[in-house]
């Protein structure tokens, strides 16, 4: 009986403790003396620094949330025409790179972007462009809204439709007002909800790179490359991440103590949740509302990218196309069952296990997740460069160190997903198992996973549709004549032929929308 | 669960198998920031040509630079390709280059472009641009001049953090010393347009639209933006005139052979392959960089934009006054 605990206890710690190793090197930083260059960055970067990531990270989060959270509760508690298709759509627009998703507005709002050209060339009116001039900030913010807001919608949603009925019922019979249950009953309950998206959002524009250096937002990230590229200082860039790593466990571990035990799964009976129909204008509204936040997130920077690719089909090479697209469908699909498998091993250990050290190791599989990839991935060579002192591991003709480097950084997310898709299902069912003679293994096995599957899957395609689009790690433990359609798209964009950039984008965008929308179609099925 | 756990073994199975096919005899190992097609065009060349297998990873400069660095003491990269003569200090410190054979360059090969481990493989000009269908006769002739009280607010630069910048700057305090740059640098930030933000296209593109009057940008991307699939570019940079600064700042895309290589011949030999008048050629009509003989002609484009003045110099000690041009562009506030 014992034996299964420990396994899952000792597999999980294990992995904690590779990760730590792997970021031993950034914490010892912190206790070494200071590079010169420290002194520098400490007097003119770092404030700056602290204050654009503080209003980046907060305003693109809270938006993002704010969105996400009414779109699911729309959603979830009217009916409308369209409501079952917009509700399937809403997911999509975490297929877009925000990388991409900057590259594509700023081209739209500049000279030769699609509006000012249009007026030019049709009718011949060339317009202030100061009137499409915006700011670097404001741009970041507009950008990690429209394509982050998915991560709430889908955490609140999943959360609304299961608790929100019993509350609606008597809520309608009290008589209450639309406002009135919108902010003081969904809100409130869907709030441990929302702060799981709202994490996963914070820590997705925390490490983000591309965007920031491309609009030139002096954020953590941008310093932490800064540091490291143009001061050729590699010390005080581990320095600044650890900084950001230890700020970032704060956070979840406040996180933890906000997220109060639920048990209104166990005891109360779901109730379906009878949606009100919504007539005349207020549906006319709402679908407005839908159609324009659509519009925006989606329709119009995959246009945008389809009459690039219209134009540019002829000039890029299409003859490594088929192993791009086997490479990047092959890792990302191995990579995230590799790391499904990892995380319900420690989201298993963290449920049975209340011990500190069970909510730390849970708190640590987020690490890789939220500092920048280009040092998680230096991290990882040099973790492997003393490994192979040890094992003789070929890291350039193989994959061992990508598919490594991966796990570490994105085990976060797939934790995440699998841990409150357990804390829905709860223990009792596992007891209950446990009473009747299963043991651990079995329990897991026979009871937890066909109720979790659901959580598996959802952990599967965020975690697949974030390694497919991602770049710094992709790019530096790749082994060599290793192409992705990431790495093709980088080709192109850090040679600032965005146009030519589309035709990978858009494979990227089409393969993610796709298993979103097959994946969610297939939960929602099993939800019901 | 069976089927689940079968596939789970064969992805795992296909995903570190077949990463490398087949081995070649004879090869070399690339570590390349010159992520352009016509690299790949020119590698698929050497291969057909000398039988030696070209293994490629590509990236960002300075974090394959720091790869080498970390592999030092078991070296797998051959050959490393970069842009940027600010990296050659930093990989000399470091001591990771190997010397190359000079002998076989230095009848062809134009002067300060070659050190004993390290061979320029282009150049690119970072140069002063302007829309030409607006302003006539640009009396810019120094960079210097773009500090003037007459082009407050008509400047137009990407962010500090571009490398081009700051190897611009760093080129500056090395020719100029440290004050002189600060007051250039204070200056531009002065007449800013606005707040920098995008790629240097954009700097362009900026330009022809009005937001600005003058731009800083790479001569390589005007090549480049001739010949986009977007025809807005190409409009936008048959606009564009070109003015080469007193001093004209021009950087190199350099190789060399890193230290410890395992197929130093073959990296030597890729390298006199890249250096070989046909495929300067290719380097200069198709990608728009300065080829590094004199008996190679630039493209008709570069042509067209007149002779310069080229800087004087020394690319090995570029990269010990980057920190300092960094140092500057923070206390000047250029984000």
């Amino acid at each position: 009986m014992k034996r299964w605990k420990s396994f899952f206890g000792i597999s999980s710690l294990i992995w904690i403790l590779l990760i730590l190793f792997v970021f031993t090197e950034a914490f010892l930083r912190l206790f070494a003396a200071p590079s010169e260059m420290w002194d520098h960055i400490a007097r003119y970067v770092l404030s700056d620094v602290i204050i654009n990531t503080i209003l980046l990270v907060s305003v693109s989060s809270f938006l993002a949330s704010f969105i996400g959270f009414l779109a699911a509760y729309i959603v979830t508690v009217y009916d409308f025409k369209g409501r079952k298709i917009f509700s399937l759509l809403l997911y999509l627009p975490l297929a877009i790179p925000p990388y991409i998703a900057s590259y594509i507005f700023s081209h739209m709002l500049g000279y030769t972007g699609i509006i000012q050209t249009f007026l030019r060339n049709q009718w011949n009116i060339s317009v202030n462009p100061n009137w499409f001039t915006y700011s670097a900030m404001q741009m970041g913010i507009f950008v990690f809204t429209i394509t982050l807001f998915p991560y709430v919608y889908i955490t609140a949603k999943g959360y609304m439709q299961k608790y929100l009925g019993n509350y609606l019922e008597t809520a309608r019979t009290l008589q209450r007002s639309h406002g009135n249950i919108l902010l003081t009953i969904a809100l409130p309950l869907a709030t441990p909800a929302i702060f799981a998206g709202f994490t996963l959002i914070a820590l997705e524009v925390l490490s983000d790179f591309g965007v920031v250096m491309y609009l030139g937002i002096p954020a953590f990230s941008s310093a932490i490359y800064r540091s490291w590229i143009s001061l050729g200082d590699f010390d005080s860039a581990l320095r600044l991440s650890a900084i950001l790593m230890i700020f970032v466990v704060a956070l979840l571990l406040y996180q933890h103590r906000m997220r109060k035990p639920h048990s209104i799964s166990i005891h109360t009976r779901i109730r379906p949740l009878k949606r009100i129909r919504l007539t005349g204008i207020s549906e006319g509204f709402i679908v407005m509302f839908f159609v324009i936040l659509l519009m925006i997130s989606l329709l119009i920077p995959v246009s945008q990218l389809l009459l690039w690719a219209n134009v540019s089909y002829a000039n890029i090479r299409w003859n490594q196309f088929g192993e791009m697209l086997f490479n990047t469908l092959t890792l990302s699909t191995g990579v995230s069952i590799v790391i499904v498998l990892i995380a319900l091993l420690i989201a298993n250990y963290t449920r049975l296990s209340k011990s500190w050290l069970a909510v730390l190791s849970s708190k640590i599989t987020l690490l890789g997740y939220s500092i920048p990839g280009s040092v998680v991935a230096m991290l990882v060579i040099f973790f492997f460069v003393t490994l192979k002192q040890v094992i003789p591991i070929n890291t350039h003709t193989t994959l061992t160190m990508l598919i490594f480097g991966l796990i570490l950084r994105y085990l976060g997310l797939g934790y995440q997903n699998i841990e409150s898709g357990m804390r829905k299902i709860g223990l009792k069912f596992n007891e209950a198992s446990r009473l009747l003679g299963k043991n651990y293994g079995q329990s897991l096995i026979h009871v937890d996973l066909p109720l979790l599957i659901p959580s598996l899957f959802a952990a599967f395609a965020l975690v697949f549709i974030d390694v497919i689009k991602e770049l710094p790690l992709t790019l530096n433990l790749r082994p060599f004549n290793y192409h992705t359609l990431a790495t093709q798209v980088y080709q192109y964009a850090s040679d600032e032929r965005v146009v030519e950039s589309a035709i990978p984008s858009l494979i990227i965008i089409a393969i993610s929308a796709l298993l979103l929308w097959q994946v969610i179609r297939w939960i929602i099925k099993e939800d019901n | 669960m069976k089927r689940l756990l079968i596939f789970v073994a064969v992805a795992l199975t296909v995903l570190t198998g077949c990463a490398f096919k087949s081995e070649a005899n004879r090869q070399v190992n690339v570590y390349s920031a010159r992520n352009y097609d016509v690299d790949k065009d020119m590698f698929a060349a050497f291969e057909a040509e000398t039988g030696i297998k070209v293994n490629l990873i590509e990236g960002k400069g300075d974090e394959l630079l720091e790869r080498i660095n970390r592999e030092k003491a078991d070296s797998v990269a051959d050959v490393f390709l970069t842009v940027g003569a600010e990296h050659i200090f930093f990989a000399q410190q470091n001591d990771l280059l190997q010397d190359l054979n000079t002998s076989a360059i230095s009848n062809f090969m134009i002067e300060n472009l070659y050190g004993k481990n390290w061979v320029a493989i282009t150049r690119r000009a970072r140069v002063i641009v302007y829309d030409k269908t607006r302003i006539t006769n640009p009396t810019i002739q120094r960079y210097e001049d773009l500090m003037n009280a007459q082009y407050n607010g008509k400047l137009l630069v990407r962010s500090a953090t571009s490398s081009y910048n700051i190897a611009l700057l760093a080129a500056m305090i090395q020719r100029e010393g440290i004050e002189k740059a600060t007051a250039w640098a204070a200056g531009i930030v002065n007449n800013f347009a606005r707040t920098p933000t995008g790629n240097d296209r954009d700097q362009a593109k900026s330009a022809v639209a009005g937001l600005g009057d003058y731009a800083i940008m790479n001569t390589y991307y005007i090549t480049t933006m001739s010949v986009s699939s977007d025809a807005e570019e190409v409009s936008v940079a048959a606009k564009l005139g070109v003015i080469y600064p007193k001093n004209t700042h021009v950087n190199i895309s350099w190789a060399a052979i890193v230290k410890g290589s395992k197929n130093s011949a073959e990296a030597q030999q890729l390298i006199e392959y890249l250096l070989a008048k046909q495929q300067q050629t290719i380097y200069t009509q198709q990608n728009g960089e300065f080829p590094i003989r004199d008996d190679v002609a630039p493209s008709d484009l570069i042509q067209s934009w007149g002779s310069f003045e080229t800087e004087d110099i020394d690319y090995e000690q570029l990269g010990s006054f980057v920190i300092e041009a960094v140092k500057i562009f923070d206390q000047v506030k250029w984000q």
